[in-house]
């Protein structure tokens, strides 16, 4: 073997991004359940560069039972345009924190999204869960549900402002549904001015 | 002389998508995630959630409290365990010298500090993990892959 080989092939492992070794650990400990350390190993590679691991940090947050952070942290990944957008998967798992956050509209968008490329087995159930959320959407409680999400918009916009937009994004949407419109134009306000406020391609 | 090149040639290769997942890295994600996709099973609604009497008794804050430091003590370990590994160059085979590792370092810290800052200010905020059924159940084995 030629002396140069074994360097050439050590150069060859350390071109392995850092952040690799701690999204395959995330892996195997969201595998396990271990969600707490997932999400720990999660951050460190999001860290370190990872363009996929704020998708993963959203997902361990949602089976953390933190929902709300859940919701955010997609938002985030999303608006950092990279890595794992576009992933079936991983938005059922957005559906699904929308959906523990009572973001039934929101939820409605992302399990749509998936069940178009859902394969036999989860489409139906998709399918079913997306027909459970429009029954949900009962006029009687769109008004007090877009005056709840308005009001946590407005209290997290500047401190937490990828979650405001969520809310707010909800409240619009609840609006239209609406027979008087609710509260239609202050929440397609402030959607619009969230998401002019928000930092493009970065967090 | 040529398989010098050809090396060189594998090396920036590797380089230029270093940026991006090792297919089985990406694979094994994924993976996780399916075997532990769980879809909700209660009813959706737009009412303000009410938290169950059971969790506004003493007792019950007291569990909170406790499952929160339980929860940050769990989060620290794992967080020191990783940047361990990175400051003692496992896991990494990079060899580069200490940029990694201090990022790496600075990076579990701030992880450790932002989940010990959040852990517990959630556990009222009434919205229960819904998905967190027994291993396997609800798995549809299903529905992942990339946008063509």
């Amino acid at each position: 073997m030629s002396p140069l080989r074994p360097a050439v092939l050590a150069l060859l492992l350390a071109a392995a991004p850092p952040s690799e070794s701690h999204l395959v650990a995330g892996a195997d400990a969201f595998r396990a359940e271990a969600y707490e350390k997932a999400l720990v190993e999660f951050r460190v590679a999001e860290a370190l560069g990872s363009a996929d691991a704020s998708w993963y940090v959203a997902a361990s947050l949602l089976k953390l039972g933190r929902a709300e952070d859940a919701v955010e942290a997609f938002v985030l990944a999303e608006r950092s345009n990279r890595g794992g957008a576009g992933d079936a998967l991983l938005e059922v798992y957005r559906g699904q924190a929308c959906y523990a956050a009572q973001l039934l509209v929101c939820a409605d968008r992302w399990f749509g999204s998936a069940e178009a490329r859902a394969g036999p087995r989860l489409a139906p159930q998709l399918k079913a869960l997306r027909s459970a959320l429009r029954d949900a959407l009962r006029p009687e409680q769109i008004e007090p549900a877009i005056d709840r999400f308005l009001d946590r918009a407005a209290a997290l916009q500047r401190t937490r402002p990828a979650l405001a937009l969520a809310f707010a994004e909800e409240a619009a949407a609840l609006a239209t549904r609406s027979p008087e419109r609710h509260r239609q134009d202050e929440a397609t306000a402030l959607a619009g001015r969230l998401v002019a406020a928000a930092p493009k391609g970065g967090r | 002389m040529l398989r010098c090149a050809f090396m060189l040639v594998l090396l920036l290769a590797s380089r230029a998508t270093a940026d991006e997942l090792a297919p089985r890295t990406r694979a094994l994600l994924h993976e996780a995630l399916e075997a532990r996709l769980t879809l909700p099973t209660e009813p959706p609604s737009l009412q303000r959630p009410v938290l169950p009497s059971s969790l506004s008794s003493p007792n019950a804050a007291d569990a909170r409290e406790s499952n929160s430091a339980a929860t940050q003590a769990a989060q620290a370990a794992a967080a020191k365990r990783a940047a361990q590994d990175v400051a003692n160059g496992k896991g990494h085979g990079n060899g580069n010298g200490n940029d990694a590792s201090d990022s790496a370092r600075n990076a579990a810290g701030q992880a450790r500090g932002v989940e010990a800052r959040t852990t517990g200010g959630q556990g009222a905020s009434g919205h229960g993990n819904p998905h967190g059924g027994p291993p396997g159940q609800g798995n549809p084995g299903n529905g992942g892959g990339k946008k063509p």
